[in-house]
C-alpha cells in the first residue's frame, strides 16, 4: 500500500524540485555546455591554469553582481555601480600612494566611501520617494563626472602587499577567488537564514503588504543599497590589485553586465525571487563565455551577439518552464 | 626526405631574409626625419626623454630564445573602425606570409577599445601560455600590472602603438610624436616664411599624444618670432567638431589666417570642408595623414599640406620584432617605424600622386602591404567608375 502511494509524492516532489530551481539547473546546464563546447574546441580551455583565471575572473563581476541582486530583490535597481568602481579605483590608488603604510587608511576609507554613497541611495529612495531607476541613474553620471574631475589620466599606485594579493594562492585557488566565496556563502546565509534576509524577499514580493505587516521597510532598503555599493567599492580594490595604477578607462558597462549576471541566475527584475547561487551562476556564464570566446579567437561584435542570445535562451527556458 | 626538409628550411630562411629586408633597410643606419631636438626639449620633456633613451638601448632577449614554430598572441583593439581593422588584417597577413613553420598559432583577442574588456582578455591569452604577447594596450595603467605579470611569466611583452605605464617589458614599436608634432610646426614656418598668423587645433584634451604633439609645435612658434598664434583649440580629432571651430575661426580671424596647424586629417578635413562652406582661398595646412580621405579632398581642392604618419600597417612590424625576440636577437627597446619602413615618412602635397590611391575608399590608411584582393573583402576598395 505504502509503495504505491509514495510513487506519485515522488514524482510531484521532484517535479516540484525542478520547478522551483528552473533557473539554477538552466544557468549551470548552460555553463556545462560552453564548457563541453570550450574542450571539444580548443586543449587549452580545459587546463587548471585557464579553469582557475576564470573563476578569479568571475569573483570580479560576481561580487558587484551578489550587491545588484539583492537590490533587485528589493525590486529597486542600482544603475551606480560602474562609476562607483571606477571612482574607488582612483580614490584608493591616489590614498595608497604606492605605500604600504598608507595601505589600511586607503582600504578603509574606499569602502567607507562605498557605504557613503549607499547611505545617500537609501536617503533619496527612502525619504524623497524617488524612483531607484532615477536615483541611481544620477549618481551614475554624478560618481562619473567626479571621477574625470579627479583625472583623466592615470594616477596613484597601488601597494606592494595589493599587488600580490591578486596573485596570491591559498591551495590552487587565487585570494580574489576565496574573498567571493566567503561572501557568497556569508550572504546567502543571511538571505535564507535572518530576519533580514526573509525582509527583503518581503519588500520585492509586495511592499505595501510588508510594509503593512510590520516589516521596517526603509531600513531594509538601506541595507540592501549600502551593501551594494560597499560590494562595487570593494570591486575597485580588486581592480588595483589587478592593474597596479589608478587608470579612470575602468568600471564602464559594469552595472548591465551584473543586472545581465542576476538576470541570467533567475532573479526576477519585479523583485521578490532570485538567489545568490542563481548570480554565481550567472557571473560564471558569463566570465566563461568571454573566455571560450577568446580561446577561440572570437571576434568582440560576435560575443556580444552570442552573449544576447544566451540571456534570451536562459530567460525564455526559465519562462518555458515557470508555466 | 631530409634533403627535402633542409631544402625547405634554406627556402625559408630565405624568403624571411628578403621580407625582413622590405623593412629593415639601409633607413636604419640613417633616421627617416632630420629633427633636431634641444637639451632643454629634452628636459621639459619626459616623454622625449624617454623615448630617446629607450632608442639607444638593446633589450637582450636571450632569456626568451627558443626553438621555432611559435605560437603568438595579439591583444587588439579590435575592429572599431578602418584603421584598427587594417592593423589587425596587416597582422594576419604577415603571419601567414611566415607560414605555419615560423608562427604555428596566432592567439587573438578582441578588445572592443575598452581596457575593461583588455584586461581579462589578457589573462585569457597568458592562461594559454603563448610564446609572445603583442599588445595594443588600451589604458597606459590598467594594462602595466598585467605587462608585468606576462613578463614575470616569461612571455615577452611588445608594445604596439601606444605604451603602458611600467618600463617592464621588451620593447614598444610606434613613432616620436613629438617630432611629428614638430616636424609639422617647422614646416609650416618654412611655408610661411618664418612670418604668419597662424592657429592651432589641438586633439583632445589630457590625451597623451595630443599634448605631446601640441607641446611640440608650441616650441617652435616659441623659437620663431615672426610666427603670431592667433588662437589654439581642441577639434576632439572629429571631423564635425573641428569644423565647428573653424567656422568660429573663419568668423572671428576672416582672412588673417595664414596657416593652420593641426593634429591629425580627420580635423583637417573638417577645416577644408568649414573653408570651402566660406569660399575662401585655404591655407596651408600642417595636419595631413596618409589617410586617403584627407588625401582625395587635399587632392581635388589644390591644399598645400605636410602629413605625419601612424599607420596600421606597423603593426607587420610588431610581429616581426616578435620573432626576433623569440630568436633571441636583441632589439631596440623603442622601434621608430619611420627608421624601418620608408613608406612611413612624413611628405607633403608635392608628393600626393606618390600616396593617394583612387581606388581606395576614404577611410583607409595607408601603407598597406597585403594584395589589394584581402582589401577588397574588408570593403575598403571603390567601383571602378568605368567598371
Amino acid at each position: 500500500m505504502t509503495t504505491v502511494a509514495a510513487a506519485p509524492a515522488t514524482t510531484e516532489t521532484r517535479w516540484r524540485f525542478f520547478r522551483r530551481n528552473a533557473p539554477y539547473l538552466i544557468v549551470y546546464a548552460l555553463i556545462l555546455v560552453i564548457a563541453v563546447f570550450g574542450t571539444l574546441s580548443s586543449e587549452r580551455f580545459l587546463t587548471d591554469r585557464n579553469l582557475l583565471n576564470v573563476f578569479r575572473q568571475t569573483a570580479f563581476l560576481g561580487t558587484i553582481a551578489l550587491g545588484q541582486t539583492l537590490v533587485i530583490l528589493t525590486g529597486g535597481i542600482d544603475l551606480s555601480v560602474g562609476s562607483l568602481v571606477k571612482l574607488s579605483v582612483l580614490v584608493s590608488a591616489i590614498l595608497m600612494n604606492g605605500e604600504s603604510s598608507n595601505m589600511g587608511v586607503a582600504i578603509a576609507a574606499t569602502l567607507g566611501l562605498g557605504v557613503l554613497v549607499g547611505f545617500i541611495h537609501g536617503l533619496l529612495i527612502t525619504r524623497l520617494n524617488v524612483p531607484p531607476f532615477v536615483v541611481t541613474l544620477g549618481s551614475y553620471s554624478i560618481l562619473y563626472g567626479i571621477a574625470l574631475t579627479i583625472t583623466t589620466n592615470p594616477i596613484g599606485r597601488a601597494a606592494p602587499e595589493m599587488l600580490r594579493f591578486y596573485d596570491l594562492r591559498i591551495g590552487p585557488i587565487y585570494a580574489p577567488t576565496i574573498v567571493f566565496i566567503i561572501l557568497l556563502v556569508a550572504l546567502s546565509f543571511v538571505l535564507r537564514r535572518t530576519t533580514f534576509g526573509r525582509y527583503i524577499y518581503a519588500v520585492g514580493g509586495n511592499e505595501q503588504v510588508a510594509r503593512l505587516s510590520g516589516i521596517p521597510v526603509k531600513r531594509v532598503k538601506f541595507g540592501v543599497y549600502i551593501l551594494c555599493s560597499l560590494l562595487a567599492s570593494l570591486t575597485g580594490l580588486f581592480w588595483l590589485s589587478r592593474m597596479g595604477i589608478g587608470d579612470p578607462v575602468i568600471g564602464d558597462g559594469l552595472e548591465l553586465q551584473t543586472i545581465t549576471a542576476a538576470i541570467l541566475g533567475g532573479t526576477s527584475l519585479f523583485g521578490g525571487r532570485g538567489s545568490l547561487w542563481g548570480t554565481l551562476g550567472g557571473a560564471l556564464l558569463l566570465s566563461l563565455t568571454a573566455n571560450v570566446l577568446v580561446v577561440l579567437n572570437v571576434n568582440q561584435w560576435i560575443q556580444q551577439l552570442i552573449q544576447g542570445a544566451i540571456i534570451l535562451t536562459a530567460v525564455a527556458l526559465y519562462k518555458q518552464k515557470s508555466r | 626526405m631530409r634533403l627535402k626538409r633542409v631544402f625547405s628550411a634554406g627556402l625559408v630562411c630565405l624568403l624571411l631574409l628578403g621580407a625582413m629586408s622590405l623593412y629593415a633597410q639601409e633607413a636604419t643606419e640613417e633616421p627617416a626625419s632630420g629633427v633636431q631636438f634641444t637639451e632643454e626639449e629634452i628636459a621639459a620633456s619626459p616623454y622625449l626623454e624617454s623615448l630617446l633613451r629607450r632608442q639607444n638601448e638593446t633589450y637582450d632577449t636571450s632569456a626568451f630564445a627558443k626553438e621555432g614554430p611559435y605560437r603568438i598572441a595579439l591583444a587588439s583593439q579590435g575592429p572599431t573602425n578602418s584603421w584598427a581593422a587594417l592593423f589587425d588584417e596587416h597582422v594576419r597577413w604577415r603571419v601567414e606570409e611566415l607560414g605555419p613553420d615560423v608562427v604555428s598559432e596566432l592567439l587573438y583577442a578582441d578588445a572592443n577599445g575598452s581596457a575593461d574588456i583588455q584586461v581579462p582578455q589578457v589573462e585569457d591569452l597568458l592562461a594559454q601560455e603563448p610564446d609572445a604577447l603583442i599588445l595594443v594596450p588600451m589604458g597606459r595603467a590598467a594594462l602595466s600590472a598585467p605587462v608585468e605579470r606576462a613578463m614575470a611569466q616569461g612571455v615577452p611583452v611588445i608594445l604596439c602603438a601606444s605604451g603602458v605605464d611600467t618600463d617592464n617589458f621588451v620593447t614598444e614599436i610606434g613613432t616620436n610624436l613629438y617630432r611629428s608634432g614638430k616636424s609639422l610646426a617647422e614646416w609650416l614656418v618654412d611655408e610661411l616664411g618664418g612670418e604668419g598668423n597662424i592657429l592651432q587645433m589641438n586633439g583632445i584634451p589630457g590625451v597623451d599624444t595630443a599634448e605631446i604633439e601640441a607641446q611640440a609645435a608650441r616650441t617652435v612658434w616659441a623659437a620663431n618670432p615672426g610666427i603670431n598664434v592667433l588662437d589654439e583649440q581642441y577639434g576632439q580629432w572629429s571631423t564635425a567638431e573641428a569644423k565647428r571651430v573653424m567656422e568660429q575661426w573663419i568668423a572671428q580671424f576672416g582672412d588673417q589666417i595664414d596657416g593652420i596647424w593641426s593634429n591629425g586629417a580627420q580635423m583637417s578635413m573638417g577645416i577644408i570642408s568649414a573653408y570651402e562652406d566660406a569660399g575662401l582661398p585655404i591655407p596651408p595646412i600642417a595636419g595631413g595623414e596618409y589617410m586617403n580621405g584627407f588625401l582625395r579632398v587635399a587632392d581635388a581642392h589644390g591644399v598645400e599640406f605636410y602629413a605625419k604618419q601612424y599607420p596600421p600597417s606597423m603593426s607587420v612590424l610588431c610581429v616581426d620584432t616578435a620573432i626576433q625576440v623569440l630568436r633571441g636577437e636583441p632589439v631596440q627597446r623603442f622601434i621608430d617605424f619611420q627608421d624601418y619602413i620608408e613608406e612611413t615618412r612624413d611628405f607633403s602635397h608635392e608628393e600626393i600622386d606618390e600616396f593617394f590611391n583612387p581606388n581606395w575608399s576614404d577611410d583607409v590608411f595607408g601603407p598597406v602591404f597585403f594584395p589589394e584582393e584581402r582589401l577588397a573583402e574588408l570593403g575598403y576598395l571603390v567601383e571602378s567608375s568605368e567598371g
